[in-house]
């Protein structure tokens, strides 16, 4: 099996649905721990999705233009003694995506991976 | 130290490890993005065991995937780099599915690796120059009967769980008590005596330190 490029895989899949439907906090924006417990939370996956998992995902997606990020300003986070927080966001590329994903699902059409 | 303390710097240092030599923004931007995470994890389910192993688990499953995007990061174009992607790529696969079905999950992941290790140790027989080839074929053959036996008792479990229970019992113990033994002893071993030579070196120091505050017998030594 080979994916399909542009194509979704499956968790991909599950962090566009997540974010949007579930609203994933201020101004749609989420942190990668959050996306992980709502994944869970919502069914998506059984346990907190894998560090390694999770960033190589949002890397990819990040760079294929479905996500956007931004650093939170560090005052922020000093000021609640935290590490600063990765905060990403679904662009209209990734909600163009997951909805040609949603529409090759229902069609019958196996999103995300082709024969080799 | 409590447990995912220890679970939170094990993570670090393993972040640390496989993000050295990228570029530096690359770099600092998944340590910074793995410590926020571990933070936040801690923050919202708190310091429990059951935080801890649920860390532990999350790093052991990304591990596949943490090396390929290493390998990605570095750009590496050499056959092995990619033949090693490629097999990452797999492990990585095969973390995602354990991730999305929990304790089973993991539990068929264990079996497949025991049957691949058996297959591995007995494919690699004619070319293995150790002379005791007859009970490495054994041991082989043991590792792909215990891997069966676990995956067996993975399925068996929800219609009879006793049966299955001691199926992958059987099929996991005698390794488990193997590493036990020549893993986790010698290393706990290790982990006393430098313990032990720690502690007894702060005392010769404090002894040390209480003979050079004799002029002053009145005074505590230590506040």
């Amino acid at each position: 099996m080979r994916r399909k490029p542009g194509a979704l895989l499956p968790l991909e899949v599950a962090i566009l649905r997540t974010a949007l439907t579930l609203g994933a906090g201020d101004e749609g924006e989420f942190h990668g721990y959050q996306i992980a417990s709502q994944l869970r939370d919502g069914g998506e996956s059984r346990t907190l999705t894998a560090h390694g998992t999770l960033y190589k995902a949002l890397t990819r997606m990040r760079k294929a233009g479905l996500l956007s990020d931004r650093w939170e300003d560090p005052d922020t986070a000093a000021a609640e003694e935290r590490p600063r927080r990765r905060l990403y966001s679904v662009t209209a590329q990734g909600v163009a995506a997951l909805r040609a994903s949603e529409r090759d699902q229902a069609t019958g059409f196996a999103p995300g991976v082709q024969p080799a | 130290m409590n447990a995912s303390r220890s679970v939170t710097s094990a993570v670090l240092a393993w972040t640390w490890f496989y993000t050295r030599g990228l570029n530096e923004a690359v770099r600092d931007a998944r340590r910074d993005e793995i410590a926020s995470d571990l933070f936040e994890q801690r923050a919202a389910e708190g310091d429990g065991r059951a935080v801890a192993a649920s860390m532990a688990l999350r790093w052991a499953l990304g591990v596949p995937a943490d090396l390929a995007w290493r390998i990605e990061e570095s750009g590496a174009q050499t056959a092995p780099g990619r033949m090693a992607a490629a097999v990452l790529a797999r492990g990585e696969a095969a973390g995602r599915w354990a991730s999305r079905r929990g304790l089973p999950g993991l539990t068929m992941v264990l079996a497949a690796l025991y049957g691949l290790g058996g297959a591995l140790v007995i494919i690699t027989l004619p070319v293995n120059n150790n002379p005791e080839r007859g009970g490495l074929a054994v041991f082989g053959a043991w590792l792909i009967v215990a891997g069966a036996l676990i995956a067996w008792g993975a399925r068996l479990v929800a219609g009879r769980p006793w049966a299955g229970m001691l199926a992958v019992f059987a099929g996991a113990a005698p390794l488990a008590i193997l590493l036990v033994v020549t893993v986790i002893v010698p290393v706990a071993t290790l982990v006393v005596l430098s313990h032990t030579v720690a502690r007894a070196r702060r005392v010769w120091r404090d002894r040390r330190h209480g003979g050079f505050a004799a002029p002053f017998p009145d005074l505590p030594s230590h506040p």
